[in-house]
């Protein structure tokens, strides 16, 4: 059996305004459930890429392949009708109820009512919003953070093969932008999507993706899982993007309590405790705030492992 | 005073302003004036003869009426305001009434030739049971469903007095029964003219806003072509009309048997539909650029095609800011249509030009009053419409 082809490909895909490239010889491959993080300083050409796979801007050199099909051989519509499309602030419809929002692809498809209430149903759950409560409010009703949960459901409604997000939790506070991204990493884990997601900030890149890619200048510099990266940089600009301090402390915050601790040894019941999903940065953390060497790390409510210092430590 | 009673009234002062200035016109002025023929000027008559020749019916209903206008000073806020809204409904009714019933007393001394016209004192003090329904009706701040219930109080004792034949005797109904077929005409074509205008108006109006916002060149010719015609008095447009539309109407038979000529409704309705063009073009191109950019990207995102988001989003988020702009020109058109009567357009400007020229200030006021309420009632039209088309701001 052959492996099918990725999801995104693009080969030595090139955008020039006015004689700048804006994207320049991008080549890029997207596996199927790929959580892409594409990251950059402004102007890098990040969002001008995310806008060439759905075509709202034409590439000039190379080609774009979607499972293998280049993508001009779809209408346009019909493209972006398999893509959904997250942007910054929502750019929710203020005119229609967040119901009628996230029905615009079902409606365009020409699905059938009921089909359309059950899967508006559906993902107003998968978003955690009160399905009594919002489904026929206006956008202008909702909090920044509940139009971006809208607008997430809006992109995911006709099950699309892709979703493009161009920095859409930029824009929040710090607790709402957190509350989403951890519910964007639960959406990728249960319906297993191919993310492709433009963001300046690298924390976010780190904690959700699964490849990121580091632009500068039109150019990808470097593309990783998030290890890769931190480990290896491929040079400065990378290094310096990732924040030269904070390096160690991000390669704790990828990776969590349970696959560094050590099985269960008879820590005292009075030492702290935290729970097996949290990630090594927190566990140091609350190591410098209790003042101890070790934790006990909790499942459900059960003890499940002991974390020490060295642990961290440990490359 | 109490300390509630001292917020009230100056939580009241526009109503107490309102009041003194109506009582004030009422004692000092003619409240009607009567004279023994059309031709000489009247003898006034104060509000108390007036109220003597009309017995107690309708000066219990006034009564009642003002005193009701008085409850904002007496009641909570939003109760007081809906029997002030009460009060000035039946003021208006029962300055009518006494009026009328004062010109009935007047007609049974006098000869069939007499005329009992309505005084400067009835009409301050009508104006300002008016502004004091509009003020309590502002500060209720009604729903757009509701409008019509604060219509049926503010007029509905008034023509219901009307319809009774109450105030039949008063000078401007006699002008109207004996001119009823003629005013009758002068309305319809007034309201043609202006419908005549809109169509048209709206017909080229937003599609060429609808062109300015697409494309910068349309936007730098309309707009300052518009704004020029927009400054030429009325008076003179109309004018500058006849003389081309004149000599085309004699170079093409045609014209004339289709009732185009240099004077007439032709004309009338070309000006008013080149005033009426600025308001549509400018608030629909502005209407279209104020649909935010992220939501014009996100329909696109999403994959609607160019036609479905204009249809779709595009439109319909600049709607109420058409119809606002049509709001303007409607009013506009009401008002205009009623100087073309001078060049020959009819409607209710030849009613009210007759009179003047016939020094009759009856006659002047049976066309000016329906024009003030055609515009009053378009504007209401349309307010209610782009209420309806912006529910989800609301």
């Amino acid at each position: 059996m052959t492996d099918a082809p990725p999801i995104i490909q693009l080969d030595h895909v090139s955008k020039i305004y006015g004689g700048v490239r804006a994207v320049d010889d991008v080549s890029l491959s997207v596996a199927h459930g790929t959580f892409l993080a594409i990251i950059g300083p402004s102007g890098c050409g990040k969002s001008t890429t995310i806008r060439l796979i759905n075509r709202l801007i034409e590439h000039d050199e190379g080609s774009i392949r979607i499972s293998g099909e280049e993508i001009r051989s779809f209408r346009e519509e019909t493209l972006r009708r398999r893509m959904g499309y997250v942007i910054q602030s929502g750019g929710l419809f203020p005119h229609w109820t967040v119901e009628r929002n996230i029905a615009t692809v079902p409606v365009l498809l020409g699905w059938k009512p009921e089909r359309i209430r059950d899967r508006v149903t559906e993902l107003l759950a998968l978003l955690q919003l009160d399905a009594n409560r919002f489904r026929k409010a206006y956008p202008h009703r909702l909090s920044g953070g509940q139009q971006q949960r809208v607008g997430i459901a809006r992109a995911l409604a006709a099950d699309p093969d892709v979703l493009l997000m161009d920095e859409p939790f930029s824009a929040l506070d710090p607790i709402t932008r957190n509350a989403l991204q951890a519910s964007l990493a639960r959406i990728h884990k249960e319906t297993g999507k191919t993310i492709v997601f433009v963001t300046h900030d690298m924390d976010e890149a780190l904690r959700l993706a699964t490849q990121v890619a580091v632009m500068d200048r039109g150019h990808i510099v470097q593309l990783g899982t998030p290890r890769e990266l931190l480990h290896a940089p491929a040079n400065d600009f990378v290094r310096g993007f990732l924040g030269a301090e904070d390096r160690g402390l991000r390669l704790l915050a990828i990776e969590t309590a349970a696959s560094r601790m050590r099985p269960v040894n008879g820590l005292a019941a009075e030492t702290p405790a935290i729970a097996a999903g949290s990630d090594l940065r927190q566990a140091l953390s609350e190591m410098l705030a209790t003042g101890q060497h070790a934790l006990r790390v909790e499942e459900a409510g059960r003890v499940v492992g002991e974390l020490y210092l060295d642990d961290l430590v440990r490359l | 005073m109490t300390e509630v009673g001292r917020k009230r009234l100056s939580a009241n002062r526009v109503l107490l302003l309102l009041l003194t200035v109506g009582a004030v016109s009422i004692a000092s002025l003619a409240f009607v004036s009567h004279a023994r023929n059309r031709l000489v000027s009247g003898k006034p008559v104060g509000f108390i003869q007036a109220a003597q020749l009309a017995h107690t019916a309708p000066v219990t209903l006034l009564a009642a009426g003002v005193l009701l206008l008085l409850a904002p000073f007496l009641f909570p806020a939003r109760a007081g305001r809906w029997l002030s809204l009460l009060g000035s409904g039946l003021t208006l009714g029962g300055l009518g009434w006494v009026a009328g019933a004062a010109a009935i007393g007047l007609a049974l001394t006098g000869s069939p030739s007499a005329r009992t016209s309505l005084g400067a004192g009835f009409w301050i003090a009508a104006v300002m049971a008016l502004l004091a329904a509009g003020d309590a009706a502002q500060r209720l701040r009604l729903p757009l469903s509701l409008i019509w219930l604060t219509a049926l109080l503010m007029l509905g004792p008034f023509v219901l007095l009307l319809g009774l034949g109450e105030l039949n005797q008063l000078s401007i109904l006699k002008e109207f029964a004996t001119r009823h077929d003629v005013f009758m005409a002068a309305l319809l074509r007034h309201i043609l003219l202006v419908a005549g205008a809109l169509i048209p108006t709206v017909l080229l109006g937003i599609p060429l806003g609808v062109a300015a916002w697409r494309r910068e060149s349309v936007r730098r010719i309309a707009f300052p072509i518009l704004n020029v015609v927009q400054t030429i008095p009325s008076i003179a447009l109309f004018g500058l009309l006849i003389a081309p539309l004149s000599s085309l109407s004699d170079a093409i038979p045609l014209l004339p048997r289709l009732g185009i000529s240099g004077v007439g409704v032709a004309p009338a309705i070309i000006a008013l539909v080149l005033y009426s063009m600025l308001p549509v073009v400018r608030n629909t191109t502005e209407g279209l650029a104020g649909v935010p950019a992220t939501v014009q990207e996100a329909a696109r995102g999403m994959g609607l095609t160019r036609r479905q988001s204009f249809w779709r989003v595009e439109i319909p988020l600049a709607l109420p800011v058409i119809l606002a702009g049509l709001r303007i020109t409607a009013v506009q058109a009401v008002g205009l249509a009623a100087v073309s009567a001078l060049i020959g357009a009819g409607g209710l400007g030849a009613i009210m030009f007759d009179g003047l020229f016939a020094n009759a200030l009856d006659l002047v006021l049976l066309g000016a009053l329906p024009v003030i309420f055609l515009a009053v009632l378009v504007d209401l039209i349309f307010r209610v419409a782009t209420g309806l088309t912006a529910r989800w701001s609301a």
